[in-house]
């Protein structure tokens, strides 16, 4: 007998068999009831490695998805939804019937209608109306497939926001992003499966829970990732420590959390030891796929960068590179879209077209380039707002405004996909003659949802996640694909 | 709107509500005349009365309301049949008792009481077995036996399965047999073909699609809005009659339109396209149909056999990402975009997955010319990413041979015009990337024009509102 076998049998003593059995017995009962909360279904594989690739539930068209959310919703009647009926209406008294039973985030008493505050044209060979608040996105307008009449419930940022990205205007449930990589995992094992950038100087009123996991692992949580300094906090070692020393050091530790496994055999040890080395990693790949220093000239031209800024054209074009690199979904959320007319800012006439102009050329040169690199087919891009604006003007306390700007408007407004297996050209949904509610075609958030899921190989019904009890999902327990818009 | 409502069909509508009544009570006074034998609930005796009147009461509303529901159609007529003779017996047989159990009734007291009891156990099965023929017309007649799961899983497998095929010249294609046949056999044929006949409607055949079913014919030609098939496919999906019925796949609004288009136009069975008159919001659904551009048309249409865990396993722990493409597919999906070197063992896996690889993106590795040379014996190779690598002219002479290859992708690669005499000789290929190659305008002229191509270079023009600020001075 040698001395390690020696140890082992020592350490298995009549006490620490009955300590033992008795920790045992305790911990089956508890983790019984604990299951209630948090069901561990992972497969073995995606328990050591929770980001490996796992197959959709049929082949997908696409492999990732660009999501550009505008945060504070964008005026849909100042971009894709041309009303000239309501041009005509402009400054009269908002009829009763639309306010009758309506509740609205600031407007009270009668409010005067508002026109349209932007020049209409149909582009391309799809006629599709753009405003020219988008004068590059009007030149690829047969690339873009419209939902006209999408209807949410929230007419508050936070909880629409958080209804818009994880399915329920509540707090803890999982992000699209999350679920996506959780189905999916991640094509490049140097590189999280879901990243976050953000602009437009603050984060979502929704915060960090619109991109996170939920009740899921946390591992599928959006990683936020800085177009200026760092992209990731603390990436870079400490002054004094060089990589090799890094490297010693994780090794010493997963040779630890080995022997820990080989003598407990605990699944979850080894996922700290896989969580240890991916950081590792990363530590490289992340920096080098971050870094827009090194992209030629004429792109930074194309989507009119600004390297070492934080900004929403910078984060369109890392959004490509993260793309290229095998990241599975790459959120953007550009912040300042929330155009009441209190001031200069958020003005539809003013401070609403410098936002537009920002986004415009930017958005037109990702898809210009997805689609020059052969990825736009197998890239999704979904863009859209938290909700709409109202037809009328916004008369804040019963007042009269210092500028244009519209209310928040649950009831109908604009999305739009493209590439990623969505119909070029097309559109679906239809509203008034106002553009107050929908007459036809009209989608939910969960239809959206689905639809997305739709493009990456999911039937929505059946990404679940058994959960205190029940399967979860992000649908909840409506949504349609929306088969209108998928080729 | 006010007017049109119909009283008696609106009763009929409870019927779902009410036959749940006469279940529970007349179930009820069978378990007080059977508690009421015993000493302890002796007193019971005297409620079953009043409770068989009230279940005979219920069970008369449920069979009445059933009658008018099951005149509004849309049911399996066999089981519909069936259900309404067992729910009109219930009925009788639950006033049967009643009467028996009434004081003023001519035969004795003790076979009164016989009578009753032996009754009852008539009167319960009855019950049981109307209430399940009831289940099984509102869920479908494998309802209770159904695991739930299983049953999507082959509609999933069924509409792979289905899949329509490409038309080749749209405009020349017949209206019927290319385009509406599919379709009615995707969407219409499990239930009205020769393997079942609901609604006695057959639609697998031109002339038993214009007999139509138990409600007459089906459509008007030149009548859309009269033709009960256009009625049926446009009701919302909760509505009673809606067709395909609601855990089915469901027609697309465009699918609907087409149909419309179709008996508009005089339903013919034989016109074809070019022959009708034109409909703009039918243009890009037609232009769909002669689709190599679906993108999921790529996939092999046969399965193969389960790849080689081992070298799966191995190929993973190397770093390279590999996974089915979906589903329970055995085809692979291979992806190198975490690992930037392509090693000779790498190549040799890669070869053992000969039958199973469709996809392999080795864009931004290492991947030479002369590694092409085992990529090209990946016979199944659908989709190849080779973009940004240091891939040259002769290494695309290796990929003569792939001949199934559909999608190629060779951006920032130093391919030229020699390397598109040599793709020109894939057939199958469709989509190829050349941005930033030294690919010129010459050599693009010569390119196969079935190859969708993409030479990319785009640019935005400057204009002056890109650097306008609008409202700060």
């Amino acid at each position: 007998m040698n001395n390690n076998d020696f140890s082992k049998l020592q350490s298995v003593s009549r006490r620490y068999f009955l300590k033992e059995s008795a920790m045992g017995l305790g911990s089956l009962a508890l983790g019984s009831l604990m299951g209630a909360c948090s069901s561990n279904e992972l497969r073995s594989s995606q328990l050591l490695d929770p980001l490996s690739p796992r197959p959709p539930h049929f082949p997908g068209k696409a492999k990732s998805v660009i999501y550009l959310h505008m945060a504070g919703s964008p005026s849909q009647l100042e971009l894709f939804d041309y009303k000239p009926e309501l041009a005509k209406l402009h400054n009269q008294d908002c009829p009763p019937s639309l306010l009758e039973g309506k509740q609205f985030a600031f407007i009270r008493g009668v409010p005067k209608m508002l026109g349209p505050q932007a020049i209409f044209k149909q582009h391309g060979e799809s006629r599709a109306w753009i405003s020219d608040n988008l004068p590059h996105l009007s030149t690829i307008a047969d690339e873009l497939s419209f939902l006209k009449a999408v209807n949410t419930d929230q007419f508050n940022h936070a909880p629409a926001q958080l209804f818009m990205h994880t399915g329920a205007p509540r707090l803890g449930r999982p992000s699209i992003g999350s679920w996506a990589t959780y189905g999916l995992g991640s094509e490049n094992s140097n590189l999280p499966g879901f990243v976050v950038l953000t602009s437009g100087g603050k984060t979502p009123d929704a915060g960090k829970s619109v991109w996170g996991s939920g009740f899921l692992p946390s591992v599928y949580q959006g990683v936020q990732c800085r177009s200026e300094g760092d992209p990731v906090l603390y990436i870079t070692d400490p002054d004094g420590i060089s990589r090799d020393l890094k490297k010693k050091t994780i090794a010493a530790i997963n040779d630890v959390n080995q022997q820990h496994y080989e003598e407990f055999q605990d699944p979850e040890t080894l996922t700290r030891i896989n969580q240890y080395e991916l950081a590792y990693r990363m530590q490289i790949s992340v920096p080098e796929v971050m870094n827009i220093n090194k992209e030629p000239d004429y792109i930074h031209q194309l989507y009119g960068t600004s390297p070492g800024k934080t900004s929403f054209a910078n984060n369109c074009l890392l959004a490509r590179k993260l793309v290229e690199n095998g990241v599975r979904f790459v959120q953007l959320f550009d912040w300042g879209w929330d155009s009441h007319g209190t001031d200069v800012d958020n003005a539809l006439d003013l401070g609403f077209r410098n936002k537009c102009r920002d986004i415009d050329r930017s958005i037109t040169a990702l898809i210009l380039d997805l689609k020059q690199r052969g990825l736009l087919d197998q890239t999704l891009i979904v863009w859209g707002g938290e909700f709409g604006r109202t037809p009328m003007q916004e008369n804040r306390d019963n007042k009269q405004m210092p500028f244009f700007g519209r209310d928040h408007h649950a009831e109908a407004f604009t999305m739009w996909m493209a590439g990623g297996g969505i119909k070029r050209g097309a559109s679906w949904g239809e509203t008034d003659e106002i553009g107050y509610s929908a007459v036809n075609g009209k989608t939910s958030v969960h239809d959206v949802q689905a639809t997305i899921l739709n493009q990456l190989g999911f039937d929505h019904e059946k990404l679940t996640y058994q959960f205190q009890g029940r399967p979860f999902r992000l649908t909840d327990v409506s949504g349609k694909v929306i088969s209108e818009i998928v080729a | 709107m006010l007017a049109e409502i119909n009283f008696t069909s609106i009763f009929g509508r409870f019927h779902p509500a009410l036959v749940h009544l006469p279940i529970g009570i007349l179930l009820l006074a069978f378990l007080f005349e059977l508690l009421s034998k015993t000493k302890r609930y002796k007193k019971l005796k005297a409620a079953v009365r009043p409770a068989l009147f009230f279940g005979t009461l219920s069970a008369v509303l449920a069979a009445f309301s059933g009658y008018i529901l099951s005149n509004e159609g849309a049911y399996d007529d066999e089981l519909l049949s069936q259900h309404k003779w067992m729910g009109f017996a219930t009925a009788g047989l639950a006033f049967l008792i009643f009467l028996f159990s009434s004081k003023s009734f001519a035969l004795p007291k003790k076979d009164q009481r016989k009578a009753v009891l032996v009754l009852f156990f008539p009167l319960v099965i009855l019950l049981m077995v109307t209430g399940h023929w009831g289940s099984s017309l509102t869920r479908g007649e494998d309802y209770l036996f159904d695991s739930g799961t299983d049953s999507l899983d082959a509609a999933n497998t069924q509409k792979i399965a289905t899949q329509r095929q490409p038309i080749e010249n749209v405009s020349e294609a017949k209206v019927y047999d290319d385009i509406i046949q599919p379709l009615l056999k995707e969407k219409c044929y499990a239930c009205h073909s020769s393997k079942k006949q609901k609604g006695q409607l057959r639609l697998d055949e031109i002339e038993l699609i214009k007999k139509g079913g138990k409600h007459g014919e089906i459509f008007t030609a030149g009548e859309p809005k009269e033709s009960e098939i256009i009625k049926r496919t446009s009701l919302s999906i909760e509505e009673k009659g809606h067709m395909p019925p609601r855990r089915e796949a469901q027609l697309t609004s465009s699918d609907i339109e087409l149909i419309k288009w179709w008996i508009t136009e005089g339903a013919s069975f034989e016109k074809k396209v070019k022959e009708l008159s034109k409909r703009e919001e039918l243009t890009n659904y037609l232009e769909s149909l002669s689709s190599t551009q679906t993108v999921n048309s790529w996939l092999p249409i046969e399965e193969v056999a389960v790849a080689d865990g081992a070298a799966i396993e191995e190929l993973r722990s190397l770093g390279v990402s590999i996974g089915s493409v979906g589903g329970k597919s055995n085809y692979l999906s291979i992806s190198f975009a975490g690992k930037k070197e392509v090693e000779q063992r790498d190549l040799e896996l890669l070869k053992i997955l000969s039958p199973q690889v469709i996809e392999l993106n080795l864009a931004r590795t290492t991947v030479s010319d002369d590694d092409l040379i085992l990529i090209s014996e990946l016979k199944e190779l659908r989709r190849l990413h080779v973009e940004h690598t240091l891939i040259t002219d002769s290494g695309i002479s290796h990929l003569q041979g792939c001949n199934n290859l559909f999608y190629l992708n060779l951006v920032e690669t130093n391919v030229s015009d020699e390397a598109l005499k040599i793709v020109n000789n894939i057939r199958s290929l469709k989509e190829l990337y050349l941005f930033n190659t030294k690919v010129t305008k010459d050599g693009l002229q010569k390119l196969n024009s079935q190859i969708k191509m993409d030479t990319g270079g785009y640019e935005l023009p400057f204009l002056a509102t890109d650097t306008l600020i609008f409202g700060r001075k």
